[in-house]
């Protein structure tokens, strides 16, 4: 295997770096590493290799950007299958233009690749109008750690054939296999995309203006709250969809005592808008933590998490995903271990779910990244030597450091 | 019956289920003995246990686990692949005595129910509150939730909401070895999607007991129109045009000439005899808008030839069309006196090559055919129509079924969308997935069911290949239950 000069990722320098330019030289390169017994690091557009625990080593890095190409688009069947190492915009910008989209609100998306996307298991703020990436994830092929290349699911929207295989490298950070094609369900574009925006004088305000549009239950796009107190609505679908949702929102956001309400009308404004809102897109943070919670309790979840970022003294900036239930606070910079930790152990005590979604790696090597152990690990831990005997792929990153 | 050596596996499962919790006389029993699949496939479990509660699940997968027991998981019995069939005996496990819906959260959007719920009843108990569960197959009426997640059950309106998989957000299940797991989704739980994995996963990993699912909000409004066409090719083309005009409807549903007049004579709901195909659409969403597009929708039948089109002006009337288009299974009884029903998938450009397909296929083995699709979706249900008292005619019908299925797969399609794979289609599973696609699922199943106990003989081809690949990734333990540890 060809090998280029070294590469630095999430504070590793790879040993060795490849970058397959078909799937038969990604499946004998992973043949050789399996039996070698490399460690082995996946690598789409790297914006998200600060996710999960840090790897100790990487032996090799697998660059999978050279696969990007189209396999099949027919968009009469609202399908498409690309490689894995396509960009997020490329596949956007294909699908903008015969109308349909695939909604997926990752930061960078000119960097950001499909297979690096599912691989985290990306979830934005428009999955609680749109269906999240796992809903319209229909198919993939993956290259597992001994380098046999598997079939799973296929290009038809309903399809019960066996295990749903595809669903389970989903989110699995690249710890059971390679994903080198992916099939997507599509949807048609909305005919018009209206993004509001409104300012308040405090994070309490926007909070209850946010959490009132998402119990009145119309389908808004999107619905988030930034600080220190900005609500973001998306108003898309057909036109009279659209212009009836910004009417009902207006009326809520001006009714909380929104001084000005700004307006993006048309396509690419206000799609890219929604991977742009989240804190660690605004880099500014040391660390984000992220917080999922029931929607009805978002409002006052995210006011307590304040104040308590509040009395451990943490700089904030902050993003709640309202309708889908997710809090994202970004802490730092140059906090340090010993009070981020506080902070985290402090949030544990008023939310179920809490973890580090990103941050440095000396932050992710001492927090508790995926906070208490599933129910289901042990069950996890046979899947990882089920799929990885060797233990090559992305070893100790996803939880309970498999 | 089947002998089990050792302390009897019957004082066990009394112990764990009671004296009304245990069926194991052969009038009980048999009522277990097949489902609503082929009436060639039946098995009779040596016994039947209905489980209240999870403790009691796993108090009898723990005495099954000791004496080797094959366990078969079951609900209502609407299956029409054969999976709730124990085809090497054992215990079926009868879940329809839990039934209840534990929690109803409104501000939160979810609910909780245990797996016996009937399907309807979920939508039923949340409609007061503005919500309901979008997984509608026709089985409805009668099918539970828990046998909705075993086969990862669609309907009709899983065109603009997904299919079973899409709406549950969590499960508890217990494993083979009486071990008891909770699962979210990811990618707000950390970890593999166990969900995920479970969901359509047949009862060959494990016993749901409770799940969590997501409750949608009741669309503002809803509209139907029934058109209908004086050929396949015209209807198949309005729907092309339909979605090419980027309305995707809320379901968009085709009946053939036999279905239609089968579900007319039953129902009397004013579907229109005498036409070769039928539309059944839905749109829903905001009032304006819904309206705006069912009149584009409407435009559009009647661009491509519609004789006629009819829009229900009342709830009554929309609710009489889509009781015909779900009783259309139990309609066929007035064809033939047994019926087999596909169900396949493909790319939905392709359907009307499909329907086309299915009815040369057809009509080469003489066979009485009715057709319904979830034509927005691709997924045909063609209906052969036979006696079982003909076996010449059940040959004829299998045969066409097979050839059915393989006509989809050439056409870039799958073998099953919304029933499952089962006993019945096993051996159909070789056509979409080489063996080493085959070989990723027997590695799966080795982590959750190593004995092979759980609803053996489903979903995996039976080919000595295929028992190997098993045998691997369960470790060699299947050689003890083919040693007759519970023969």
């Amino acid at each position: 295997m060809g090998l280029a000069p070294a590469l630095h990722i999430d504070g590793v320098v790879a040993s060795g770096v490849t970058r397959p330019a078909s799937i038969e030289e990604l499946c004998s390169t992973l043949r050789e590493a399996n039996a070698m017994r490399l460690r082995v690091t996946p690598v789409g557009g790297g914006t998200h290799s600060d996710v999960g625990y840090p790897v100790d080593r990487i032996d090799l890095a697998v660059d999978m950007t050279a696969l990007s190409a189209v396999n099949e688009y027919e968009p009469d069947d609202l399908t498409i299958s690309v490689q894995a190492g396509m960009r997020v915009a490329a596949l956007a910008s294909l699908l903008e233009a015969r109308g349909q989209h695939l909604p997926l609100d990752v930061e960078q998306p000119e960097r950001a690749t499909i297979g690096g996307a599912i691989a985290v298991g990306h979830a934005g703020p428009r999955r609680y109008g749109f269906g999240s990436l796992r809903d319209l994830l229909i198919g993939l092929r993956v290259v597992l750690a001994d380098g046999t290349l598997v079939k799973s699911g296929g290009m038809v929207v309903k399809n019960v054939s066996g295990y749903d295989l595809t669903k389970l490298h989903h989110g699995a950070l690249g710890s059971l296999g390679l994903i080198v094609d992916a099939n997507f369900k599509l949807l048609s574009a909305p005919k018009q995309r209206t993004l509001l925006i409104a300012e308040y004088r405090s994070p309490s305000i926007a909070l209850e203006a946010a959490a009132s549009l998402v119990q009145g239950a119309l389908p808004y796009s999107a619905v988030a709250v930034t600080g220190p107190g900005k609500v973001h609505v998306g108003c898309e679908g057909h036109i009279k969809d659209a212009a009836r949702l910004r009417a009902e929102a207006l009326k809520v956001l001006q009714a909380a005592g929104a001084a000005e309400v700004q307006e993006l009308h048309g396509t690419a404004d206000s799609a890219s808008h929604w991977g742009s809102i989240g804190p660690a897109a605004r880099g500014e943070a040391e660390v984000v933590f992220r917080v999922n919670a029931p929607i009805a309790a978002m409002a006052g979840l995210t006011r307590q998490a304040l104040e308590l970022g509040v009395e451990h003294d943490l700089v904030m900036s902050w993003t709640a995903d309202m309708g889908c239930g997710v809090l994202e606070l970004g802490a730092g910079p140059k906090v340090g271990i010993p009070r981020l930790n506080r902070f985290y152990e402090a949030l544990a005590q008023i939310a179920e779910l809490v973890r580090v979604s990103h941050g440095a790696p000396d932050v992710r090597r001492e927090l508790p990244v995926f906070g208490p152990e599933p129910q289901g690990l042990a069950l996890m831990r046979l899947i990882k030597n089920q799929f990885d005997p060797n233990g090559i792929l992305n070893v100790g990153k996803n939880v309970g450091r498999l | 019956m089947r002998q089990y050596p050792g302390m009897s596996l019957r004082d066990e499962l009394l112990a764990a289920c009671g004296p009304d919790g245990l069926v194991d006389d052969p009038g009980g029993r048999s009522a277990y003995s097949y489902e609503a699949a082929l009436p060639s496939h039946t098995g009779w479990p040596d016994f039947v246990v209905l489980p209240r509660t999870t403790d009691q699940v796993v108090a009898v997968v723990k005495a099954a686990a000791k004496h080797g027991a094959p366990i078969v998981p079951r609900g209502s019995g609407t299956g029409l692949v054969g999976g709730s069939l124990p085809t090497r005996g054992g215990i079926t496990v009868a879940l329809t005595r839990m039934n209840r819906i534990l929690r109803i959260d409104r501000p939160n959007r979810f609910a909780v129910v245990q797996p016996g719920v009937i399907n309807l009843d979920l939508s039923s108990a949340t409609r007061p509150y503005g919500f309901f569960y979008a997984p509608d197959p026709s089985s409805q009426k009668i099918s539970t939730v828990g046998g909705n997640v075993a086969c990862n059950a669609g309907g009709p309106h899983c065109l603009e909401y997904g299919t079973t998989t899409n709406h549950v957000l969590g499960m508890t299940f217990v494993l083979p070895d009486g071990g008891v797991v909770q699962s979210g989704i990811a990618p707000d739980e950390p970890g593999f999607d166990l969900t995920a994995i479970m969901t359509g996963s047949e009862g060959t990993l494990g016993i749901v007991t409770e799940i969590t699912v997501r409750l949608t909000p009741v669309p503002e409004a809803a509209r139907v129109a029934l058109a209908a066409f004086d050929s396949i090719a015209a209807a198949s083309e309005t729907v092309s045009a339909i979605i090419g005009h980027g309305i995707v409807p809320a379901a968009l549903e085709m009946m053939d000439r036999r279905a239609t007049e089968a579900v007319e004579a039953a129902f009397h709901v004013g579907y229109p005899v005498g036409s070769d195909a039928v539309l059944l659409i839905e749109m829903d969403g905001l009032k304006d808008a819904v309206e705006e597009r069912l009149a584009a929708v409407v435009r559009t039948c009647h661009e491509h030839g519609a004789l006629s089109v009819r829009e229900a002006r009342s709830q009554a009337e929309r609710d009489g069309l889509w009781a015909g288009r779900k009783g259309a299974a139990a309609a066929m009884g007035r064809i033939a006196p047994n019926f087999y029903v596909q169900d396949c998938v493909v790319p939905r450009t392709r359907f009307p090559q499909a329907v086309t397909r299915v009815d040369a296929i057809c009509a080469h083995h003489k066979i009485r055919v009715a057709t319904v699709l979830h034509a927005g979706d691709g997924n045909l249900h063609p209906s052969l129509c036979f006696d079982r008292r003909d076996q010449d005619e059940v040959r004829r019908v299998m045969t066409a079924g097979t050839e059915i299925l393989k006509a989809c797969v050439d056409l870039g399609g799958t073998v099953s969308g919304e029933h499952g794979i089962g006993l019945e289609k096993r051996n159909a599973l070789d056509l979409i997935f080489s063996p080493d696609d085959l070989a990723a699922m027997a590695k799966l199943k080795g982590c959750f069911n190593p004995s092979l106990l759980f609803n053996p003989d489903k979903i995996f081809p039976s080919s000595r290949r295929c028992a190997e690949l098993l045998e691997l990734a369960a470790g060699g333990t299947r050689a003890a239950m083919e040693a007759g540890a519970w023969v």
